[in-house]
């Protein structure tokens, strides 16, 4: 062994201990760097030279400045981080709805109770004409109410729709700087031969950066490029070369948008594949409590509207008129069809909601296939129905389809339904005259004053206007009406001429009925009673202990007015109804308006008004508080994984302090045997001289 | 495990965070007083408090309407306080009417009493509320309710509705009565039947309609006196009965006795004075007939000129009559009264009920919706202790490095 084997070592110790010191201080420089791998010198020790006497060492060797990586947790952290920003999202947006709802100034349960407190008002004093003002200007705040709550939805959907577009934006250039990093990967490792660890890191941070946009999956090729797919398998970066999405608005129905995957010139529709990051949790947002909670408002409205107009047209206005439509009607106005911009029939279709109790808030999707319809609930994506020709009820969601106009379709097309998504914004007021409104029953009834008994009429309740009595085509039938007692024990029911309504009416058949009984089975139709004959006798039995209920009659005439005669009425003793003229102190039409408010008439009578509001406030904010929830475990599970990328990857100040003590010794004794090397040097030289 | 310098920041920093956010919806609980500010901290309670706020304010329009039913049967109630007054008056005067000592002249004086009160009584029958709506014409307001027209009758123009006001969950009550009843579907006679003497009666007699017994059957029937011819001044007066069919139901022949009751399915009458031959009374089933034409006839039953036995006859038959329709008017005002009386009764029970319940609700609103100070205090402290300990915690671990020691 010589001098200058001992000074060939030590120099590469020297300079390993160099290159150790730069990897530990490219470390602590990179100490807050995000996605930084702390980087590690791996030394080996060089390939001995064999003598006779054994193999002498040659020094040490820097193999490689290599990265401490794990793909695995890399790849758990991306997932994570994608959930937790998708619910992030969807968090942020539908607590808003959560404020907005709750809010006890803007909410919609201040203006119900306003509006009830006016038909109260009327009630109080049916004839006042500052009473009538009331209730219609709080009818019109009502209206105002559930626009404005409307509308919100509606800036939340334009928020969200912007929003997903900058987000697609991002995507986009995150996929080109992916491609663009792909290639300086490549080229590196063409140039140097070795991993370009920085660069790693830079692809898998913007790897990061882009699950937190959209749910992807990457997949590394052997050439060290990396591949990343969205949705379900569209390839959004191949090698150098990165694809585009873009947000376009929907074919189904313009105000709502779509994303779309763009390859060689066609254009992919993938919203439904796409999930996690915040375009996930959008989507999410939008499907399961925007839309659901506009067409729920939409129910709300659907349903104060007609049961109010149903209350209403019972009524009687101050012009002596049976009341009109108080609200639009939106059962019929509301529901929206839209055809896809991509038919080729010519066919429109409309629909009519029929059962309010089974409407549901989702929107529906009717596609034409084989000669069949098929109708699917989107909500679940459940088929509800087929059926091969139109108009089609569809009982069980409560609505009913029709041709609207045009008359072919074509193979493929396909509409969308919205029953009830735009009937908050259609809310309306119709009555705009204090007069129209129908605060009194249209009839009245009163005892004959030359009645000798002691029978009196009560009960009065209107069921119907549109029955013969209030139809003017039919003049006998038209009121008044007498119930005339032959003796204490029997009465007739007298139409407008005096004769038996019964005869009158024969003729009019029974409708047949098809029940569904309680479990839902249709019942066989009861048998239709058969027209009776006109029977001489139209007299009926009276019983004074029990008192009677004229309709319907015995032999099952109806005129959907009610009123029970009790008491001991003698013969030749006559009741009246007649048309409420000019009964306009009677307010027990606004009652029974005024009592709607805790009526339970929504949701199959179980619900009143501000029940079904408060269920909607309930429903989004178990929403919110499952999201916080939700959100907030992903939160600790982000945390873990980020834990668990920092404990393999992070850098260690300590650490890296104790490797700067190592390398710099390393460094002191490697010069120190150089300085050996050269006193061995030097006493040789010294020999000589 | 090991652990990054970053790592062991943010871990502190996270908790920092976290305690802080903890922190902040406690202090905006305790500044506030509510325990819930957005449905989904509670979505369940968010639900009952829209339900309750509902309910409250219900019970608020309940009593609001229990106020307007209070008002309106106030008024009522005290028009049939007049009202009973008048008719009592009208009844004293007719009692006095019916004496014997009257002439002629003090009757006229007693007949411009009656008009007044009859004037008093209409006033009151027409009466309007504090917006101008007449109070007892049923549901037609607009139309003043009891007008005497050219026939000299009382004539109706409203009808027999009743105001209805909710004044509880199921409670209903009524806050008004028609005209009709309280004035004008009154019975006559003595509600049953009624008995008049035949105008072509000749005699003195008056009949006194009497009282029901057991069951009765609602006919019409005719009590026609007679007397044989005969010189025997003590020659008894006989009566039969007949039905409307000329059927006899008390045998002819059968004698009067003067004041004696006189029976027949189920009517009981009697007669006083001295019939005359073919002299007769009709009695049948009692009809409506309102006040006013009750008091009207007692008027033109005064202002007629009385002077032969015949005629103070009448004018005794008339004025029993009258009495008898007063009475009823009478009993009709105090059913009303007391009907009223019941109804704010039932006002003030239903009051006391809904501010029960109103109780009841608020505590269950504020037990949902209300913040327990003690907890949220000391939950306050908790997590202040806590927010410290981190900040601690945080300085004290940066503190400490390697580098301090190369």
């Amino acid at each position: 062994m010589g001098a200058g084997d001992v000074l060939g070592i030590s120099t590469s110790g020297a300079l390993s201990a160099q290159r150790a010191l730069s990897t530990t201080s490219h470390n602590i420089a990179n100490g807050a760097t995000e996605g930084f791998s702390r980087q590690r010198t791996d030394l080996s020790a060089r390939a001995p030279q064999p003598r006779g006497n054994g193999a002498v060492g040659t020094g040490v060797i820097v193999k490689n400045v290599s990265r401490v990586y794990d793909e695995f947790v890399t790849e758990e952290l991306r997932n994570t981080s994608s959930t937790s920003t998708a619910l992030d999202k969807q968090y942020y947006y539908t607590s808003q709805v959560d404020t907005m709802l709750s809010d006890p100034e803007a909410g919609l349960a201040p203006a119900i109770q306003n509006f009830f407190a006016a038909t109260n008002g009327v009630a109080d004093n049916p004839g006042s004409v500052s009473a009538r003002q009331v209730l219609l200007s709080e009818a019109k705040s009502l209206e105002d109410r559930f626009k404005y709550l409307d509308n919100r939805f509606d800036a939340m959907r334009n928020g969200v729709q912007k929003d997903m577009r900058n987000v697609v934006q991002n995507i986009n250039d995150l996929a080109r700087s992916i491609a663009d990093v792909n290639e300086a990967i490549v080229r590196a490792q063409e140039i140097g031969g070795t991993q370009p660890n920085d660069l790693l890191d830079q692809r898998d941070r913007l790897l990061l950066d882009l699950s937190k946009k959209i749910g992807v999956r990457g997949q590394i090729q052997d050439d060290g490029r990396l591949n990343v797919f969205v949705g379900n398998g569209q390839i959004l970066v191949v090698g150098g070369n990165a694809a585009e999405m873009d947000v376009v608005s929907s074919p189904d129905d313009a105000s709502e948008v779509e994303v779309v995957f763009k390859s060689n010139q066609a254009e992919a529709i993938i919203t439904k594949f796409l999930s996690g990051g915040e375009l996930g949790g959008m989507l999410e947002f939008k499907k399961h409590t925007l839309d659901v909670s506009q067409n729920d408002l939409g129910r709300i409205a659907v349903g104060i509207a007609k049961t109010f107009n149903e209350q209403h047209q019972l009524g009687m206005d101050l012009k002596n008129v049976l009341g009109g439509t108080f609200f639009e009607e939106l059962d019929v106005t509301a529901p929206k069809v839209k055809q896809n911009i991509n038919n080729n029939g010519d066919l429109k279709i409309a629909a009519e909601i029929t059962d309010l109790d089974q409407v549901t808030v989702s929107d529906y999707r009717l596609s034409y296939s084989n000669g069949e319809y098929s109708l699917v609930r989107m909500q679940d994506d459940k088929l509800v129905s087929k059926f091969s020709s139109l108009p089609a009820e569809i009982d069980d969601e409560g609505f009913k389809l029709f041709v609207e106009s045009g008359s072919s379709i074509q193979e493929g097309d396909s509409f969308i339904i919205r029953p009830t998504i735009e009937a908050a914004q259609r809310f309306k007021v119709l009555v705009n005259d204090v007069k129209k409104i129908a605060a009194a029953t249209p009839i009245r009834a009163f005892e004959d004053i030359a009645n000798l008994g002691d029978g009196e009429i009560t009960s009065v309740e209107v069921l119907g206007t549109d029955s013969k009595l209030f139809n003017g085509n039919n003049k006998d039938l038209e009121m008044p009406l007498v119930v005339r007692f032959v003796d204490d024990k029997h009465y007739e029911v007298l139409d407008n001429k005096g004769n038996p309504i019964k005869q009158k009416l024969a003729a009019v058949p029974a409708t047949p009925a098809i029940k569904a009984d309680e479990a839902g089975r249709a019942t066989p139709a009861e048998p239709a009673t058969p027209p009776s004959a006109p029977s001489i006798t139209s007299v009926y039995e009276y019983n004074p202990d029990k008192g009677v209920q004229v309709f319907p009659t015995p032999d099952g005439v109806d005129m959907k007015v009610r009123f029970k005669i009790t008491g001991n009425p003698k013969k030749g003793d006559t009741f009246h109804i007649e048309f409420n003229k000019d009964g306009v102190g009677d307010n027990s039409n606004a009652v029974s308006l005024a009592a709607l408010q805790n009526k339970k008439v929504l949701s199959d009578a179980t619900a009143t008004y501000t029940q079904v509001y408060a269920q909607l406030v309930s429903r989004v904010g178990s929403k919110t508080h499952e999201l916080d929830t939700s959100s907030k475990a992903q939160q600790l599970l982000l945390h873990q994984a980020v834990e668990r990328r920092e404990g393999i990857s992070g850098v260690n100040m300590d650490e890296e302090a104790a490797n700067l003590v190592k390398y710099q010794q390393l460094y002191k004794a490697n010069a120190q045997v150089i300085a050996t090397a050269k006193s061995l040097f030097d006493t040789l030289m010294q020999t000589f001289r | 495990m090991r652990v990054s310098t970053n790592q062991t920041q943010q871990i502190a920093i996270n908790s920092m965070l976290e305690q802080q956010e903890k922190l902040t919806k406690t202090q905006k609980q305790v500044a506030t007083g509510k325990r819930i500010f957005k449905p989904s901290e509670d979505p369940v309670g968010a639900a009952r408090i829209v339900d309750l706020k509902n309910t409250l304010q219900t019970q608020g329009q309940y009593q609001k309407n229990i106020d307007a039913a209070r008002a309106r049967l106030s008024v009522e109630e005290s028009i049939m306080g007049n009202g009973t007054d008048i008719l009592q008056r009208i009844r004293e005067l007719a009692i006095a009417g019916n004496n014997a000592s009257q002439t002629n002249e003090t009757r006229g004086f007693i007949s411009e009493e009656v008009e007044q009160l009859l004037g008093q009584m209409l006033d009151m029958a027409n009466a309007t509320d504090g917006s101008g709506e007449f109070i007892f014409s049923g549901s037609k307001i607009n139309f003043r309710p009891f007008v005497n027209n050219e026939k000299g009758e009382f004539e109706y123009q409203g009808d027999d509705t009743q105001r209805n006001l909710q004044i509880g969950p199921k409670r209903i009550i009524s806050t008004s009565d028609s005209g009709n009843f309280v004035f004008r579907a009154i019975k006559d006679g003595n509600t049953e039947y009624a008995a008049f003497e035949n105008t072509e009666n000749k005699g003195s007699a008056i009949i006194d309609p009497g009282s029901v017994t057991g069951q009765y059957d609602g006919g019409t029937y005719a009590i026609v006196f007679d007397k044989k011819e005969s010189i025997d001044p003590n020659e008894p007066i006989t009566y039969k009965v007949i039905d409307d069919n000329n059927q006899e139901v008390i045998p002819a022949g059968t004698i009067y006795v003067e004041g004696a009751d006189i029976e027949f399915n189920g009517v009981r009458v009697s007669v006083e004075g001295e019939p005359h031959k073919e002299d007769f009374f009709v009695v049948r089933p009692s009809e409506n007939q309102d006040v006013f034409t009750t008091i009207k006839n007692f008027v033109d039953a005064l202002k007629s000129p009385r002077g032969s036995p015949k005629q103070l006859a009448d004018l005794h038959n008339e004025i029993n009559r009258v009495i008898l329709g007063i009475d009823n008017g009478l009993g009709r005002m105090l059913e009303v009264r007391s009907n009223i009386g019941a109804r704010l009764n039932a006002l003030d029970a239903q009051e006391s009920i809904n501010t029960d319940y109103n109780l009841q609700i608020e505590e269950i609103l504020s037990g949902i919706e209300d913040l327990d100070y003690g907890k949220a205090v000391s939950e306050l402290n908790l997590k202040l202790t806590g927010l410290q300990a981190s900040q601690k915690a945080f300085t004290r671990v940066q503190n400490i490095s390697m580098f301090d020691y190369i």
